[in-house]
């Protein structure tokens, strides 16, 4: 009973704490910028002022629009499902793959494409057209920055990609996994839309992507819509972290040692997201045709990294 | 029930079916006999698939001709069953849509040629799939093709559907070359043209090479392999809509069984440059494939290109398995088999869905351009429900089926990546995933752009705002399609167990499936297992639990409906985007292969004030400027070169032949 708990508590987490990162990326970015910045708190208030808060939908949306948050934030939840964050069981530990968590995050993609297009707002179509083609760049990056982990564990499960790697800590000394580990982090700024890639906060909306398929959306929709996103953001930093950093992550599921585990692994993931603020602040929003560029070399290196792991 | 009732069975269908076209294209009336025959045909070819694919197979010698080479002869094994299967699945799902379709042509066409075309077609295609000789092969093989050819020129009075036509028919005879002379080399070493007593064993390597070059060729042609595509996104559009799903769904198919019948039961074990050629012909399809699905705007060319693109994706499984099969890995080429059948099960039903689903756009708007489309989900919401679910098929997205086959497909691959054999195999097999990777994720944006621009924002054109619901033939037809792509992605275990048989036949391996968590117990380091189901009711356990939350915690909200927000002024269809410019992007980044071109001419009013404007943007095919263009012109270069000695008098050519006959005869001597 206590494992499936503690399950279950995983899942809970991550989705409790991920407003909580996107607070802390915020107030880290103000504090670079020499501003006060909202508390590292505000997304939890901005969630609760979403909830109860009543909606304006377009006339021209179809009920395609308004299924899309509900389908984003299940799909989304699945991922949760799957990902090991403190210790390496989860809930759905006998299917949790990969390509499946690829494939989910492709799901609540197509939706919110879907929905972009849906209201007839230019806005909406032209992030969505991005959207769709930057994920077209990014996901075989992201397939071979994961097969250069799963390759020498030897399979696409993630609690036991993550189990042998955490067991094998000697893997984590060797070119493969520095070389990886960059690439990752490329990707991790890609799908979560940060500067270079994307900016999460302008409002000039010839150059928002993911906001601009949001942009129709308002009240417990809208809500829903940026909870996944944060989710999605926690979600990306965790897949980094059980690949490339696995120190802390609990093996067995008990003990006392849990609790040690549970509050390294939240610190890692505050230390991720004030990492992420750093690299978003260093740097200008690159041209949109800028971006094949970037994955490109992203994929380098991940190819790079999977022939030194054969060559080595 | 035994196999040999089935194999009698079907040829008596299949048989029945071209009598029964015959009489109905015949006589010009009755053609509700028609569309019954091709319902309860299907369905009989269902049930003798499913029969042939679990009992032995059998052999079967039916009619003599007059010379021994021209025997008819059938045969039913598991490979045999699961193509029938194939086709009495797509074909029963499309006779019933094609009652409610046909209605369009009233008036203006022969309905009932339609119907028995459609008839025969279905019989010729089982009757390819059965065959035990050569001859029998490829007899059917041109029948197939020859009224495929008919259905495709249907509405022959457009000039574009007869340049369609003529350049089907030129290429498939191309490809029927070159089946032709592959099967008799085999014939030839074997001593006999029956399938059953094939034996390559006594082949020289050079021959088996050239046999499997020439068979690649041959239907790679048909299956619409870049570079010899070039028919297929021509021909499949243009077809009456429940024809393009059957050639689609099917007839490309058999392109396959006649790839896996000739070189994974004929040939064997080849050097592993077959494999790895196979599959990076099947890589390059996919890619090129889909970047042209992103530049049409015709919706059925789309379908059609991204045919091209599912093919690419099949070989690129036969490929792996091939390799395999090179590298002395029999239970990892079983698998990658099995993954291409499984993902050529899906493609046939999610590919013949989208089609459906596009003809009732079709049908009902009366345009295939999407840029004039938009706004139609409102006027046909079942058509956009089950186009949905097609769309979401063919990106793969879980849990439908498309997604089962993709994620089989890549585990191979991964077999591939982690099988120690040499590095560079497995670069090569990473490579391959990224490839396969890079088209699902365009596939995605191909389908988010068509069923977006076709059904959602705002009608584009009057006839899309006068669109209406298609009526219920059509709408079972795709919503059995539709119901299959669903069920056989949530509980693929008995699908997939199912498929296993004939892959067992051809390679001796019985691949254990994990009835509960859908894996494969032989596939260990793998560790593949896949529970669709689990997946889904965890997301839908966790939306209960966020309502019950916000119920707890929330107030009661309400929704006002207002107009969209266009910076301040009325939004017009005119702003909405266009599957044109959705695919922008995709064209400038791809722009060294897709190699768009614009024109802008101004037709009235001076230079400083035109007054309107003919704009003209359009592709040039790869294939078509670097490789078919050069041999036609060299064609035609050394056709005028012979026509030189052609002067149109009989006293020159009686000199020709007088020639001819003196040299023959000092050679003869």
């Amino acid at each position: 009973m206590i494992p499936v708990l503690l399950e279950i508590l995983q899942v809970i987490f991550l989705i409790g704490v991920s407003p909580l990162i996107q607070g802390i990326v915020k107030k880290t970015k103000a504090f670079l910028q020499g501003r006060q910045g909202p508390s590292i708190w505000q997304p939890y208030y901005d969630l609760r002022k979403y909830m109860n808060k009543d909606e304006v939908v377009s006339v021209h949306a179809s009920w395609l629009f308004l299924i899309t948050p509900y389908v984003v934030f299940a799909t989304t939840i699945a991922v949760v499902a799957m990902l090991p964050v403190f210790m390496t069981h989860t809930l759905l530990s006998f299917t949790g793959q990969l390509v499946l968590v690829v494939y989910l995050f492709g799901m609540a993609r197509f939706f919110t494409a879907l929905s972009g297009i849906d209201t007839g707002s230019s806005f909406g179509a032209m992030g969505s057209s991005r959207d769709m083609f930057v994920s077209a760049l990014a996901e075989p990056v992201l397939f071979t920055t994961l097969l250069a982990v799963a390759l020498p564990v030897k399979t696409t499960n993630l609690t036991l990609i993550t189990e042998r790697v955490v067991s094998g800590h000697a893997l984590l000394l060797s070119p493969t996994f520095y070389l990886a580990f960059l690439a990752f982090f490329i990707l991790v700024i890609t799908e979560t839309g940060r500067i270079p890639v994307d900016n999460p906060d302008t409002h000039l909306e010839l150059t928002m992507i993911h906001e601009g398929m949001l942009l129709e959306y308002s009240g417990k929709r809208l809500g829903l819509m940026m909870w996944s996103a944060w989710m999605k953001q926690a979600l990306m930093y965790t897949l980094l972290m059980d690949f490339c950093l696995p120190w802390g992550i609990s093996l067995e599921g008990k003990g006392p040692m849990l609790i040690a585990d549970f509050v390294f692994v939240f610190l890692k993931l505050v230390v991720m997201a004030i990492v992420v603020a750093f690299v978003e602040m260093s740097y200008a929003k690159i041209r949109f045709f800028r971006i094949p560029r970037l994955l490109s070399a992203a994929f380098a290196l991940s190819m790079i990294a999977i022939v030194t792991e054969y060559l080595l | 029930m035994s196999s040999s009732m089935a194999l009698d069975t079907a040829v008596a269908l299949v048989m029945s079916c071209i009598l029964i076209g015959l009489f109905v294209a015949v006589t010009r009336r009755l053609t509700y006999i028609g569309h019954a025959a091709g319902v309860v045909t299907s369905l009989g070819f269902v049930f003798c698939a499913v029969v042939g694919l679990f009992v032995p197979p059998q052999y079967v010698s039916i009619a003599h001709g007059a010379f021994a080479l021209t025997a008819l002869s059938f045969r039913m094994n598991a490979l045999a069953g699961f193509f029938v299967l194939v086709i009495g699945i797509v074909g029963l799902f499309a006779s019933v849509y094609g009652i409610g379709y046909v209605r369009e042509y009233a008036g203006r066409k022969s309905i009932s040629l339609l119907v028995s075309g459609v008839l025969i077609f279905l019989g010729t295609m089982v009757s390819v799939v059965l065959a035990g000789n050569v001859f029998t092969f490829l007899v059917s093989w041109e029948c197939m093709s020859i009224v495929s050819f008919l259905l495709v020129i249907y509405e022959h009075e457009q000039h574009e559907v007869q340049s369609a036509g003529f350049i089907y028919v030129v290429m498939t005879h191309i490809g029927t070359v070159f089946l032709t002379i592959s099967f008799l080399i085999i014939a030839h070493y074997s001593g006999s043209l029956s399938f059953h007593v094939m034996d390559t064993n006594h082949m020289p390597d050079g021959m088996k090479t050239l046999v499997f070059l020439f068979a690649l060729i041959g239907f790679g042609t048909k299956a619409g392999l870049v570079p010899l595509h070039i028919w297929l996104p021509r021909a499949h559009p243009v077809a009456p809509s429940h024809v393009s799903a059957l050639m689609s769904g099917v007839m490309i198919k058999m392109a396959m069984y006649g790839f896996i019948l000739v070189v994974f039961e004929f040939l064997r074990v080849g050097p592993v440059w077959w494999g790895i050629l196979v599959s990076c012909i099947g890589a390059i399809t996919a890619l090129l494939g889909v970047l042209h699905a992103l530049a049409q705007r015709d919706q059925k060319r789309m379908l059609a290109y991204s045919s091209i693109e599912n093919m690419g994706i099949i070989f690129m499984g036969l490929g792996v398995s091939l390799i395999f099969t090179s590298l002395h890995a029999p239970i990892f080429a079983a698998f990658s088999l099995l993954a291409s059948l499984v993902h050529a099960l899906n493609h046939a039903l999610f590919k013949s869905l989208l089609f459906l689903g596009a003809g009732a756009v079709l049908s009902k708007t009366h345009t295939k351009n999407m840029d004039r489309l938009g706004g139609i989900i409102r006027k046909m919401p079942w058509t956009a429900g089950f186009t949905l679910m097609g769309a979401l098929s063919i990106s793969a997205m879980p849990p439908f089926n498309g997604f089962v086959g993709e994620w089989m497909l890549l585990q191979s691959a991964f077999g591939l990546a982690t099988s120690e054999h040499s590095p560079w195999i497995s670069v090569f097999a990473v490579l391959m995933v990224g490839a396969f990777t890079m088209t699902g994720a365009l596939v995605a944006m191909a389908f988010v752009r068509s069923f977006g621009s076709t059904f959602l924002a705002l009608p584009r054109s009057e006839s899309a705002q006068l669109a209406n619901e298609a009526d219920m033939p059509m709408r079972i037809g795709m919503a059995g399609l539709a119901g299959l792509c669903l069920l056989t992605g949530l509980f693929p275990t008995r699908w997939v167990e199912m498929l296993g048989r004939p892959v067992r036949e051809i390679t001796d391996v019985t691949l254990i499936i994990n009835p509960f968590r859908f894996g494969f117990s032989d596939i260990e380091h793998a560790n593949g297992h896949l529970s669709l189901i689990s997946v889904l009711m965890t997301s839908v356990l966790a939306l209960i639990f966020l309502w019950w939350i916000l119920r707890l915690v929330g107030r009661r909200t309400s929704m006002v409906r207002q107009e969209t927000w266009a910076c301040g002024g009325m939004l017009t269809p005119l702003m909405t985007y266009t599957a044109s410019g959705y695919s922008k992007p995709v064209r400038v980044a791809f722009q060294q292969i897709l190699r768009p071109s614009r024109t802008l001419k101004r037709t009235e009013g001076s230079v400083y004030f035109p007054s309107k404007f003919v704009y003209v943007s359009k592709f040039t095919s790869f294939a078509e400027t670097y490789l078919y263009r050069p041999v036609i012109q060299t064609v035609l270069r050394m056709a005028r070169i012979v026509r030189a000695i052609q002067n149109g008098q009989v006293q020159s050519y009686l000199a020709y032949l007088f020639v001819t006959l003196i040299v023959i005869l000092i050679l003869v001597k």
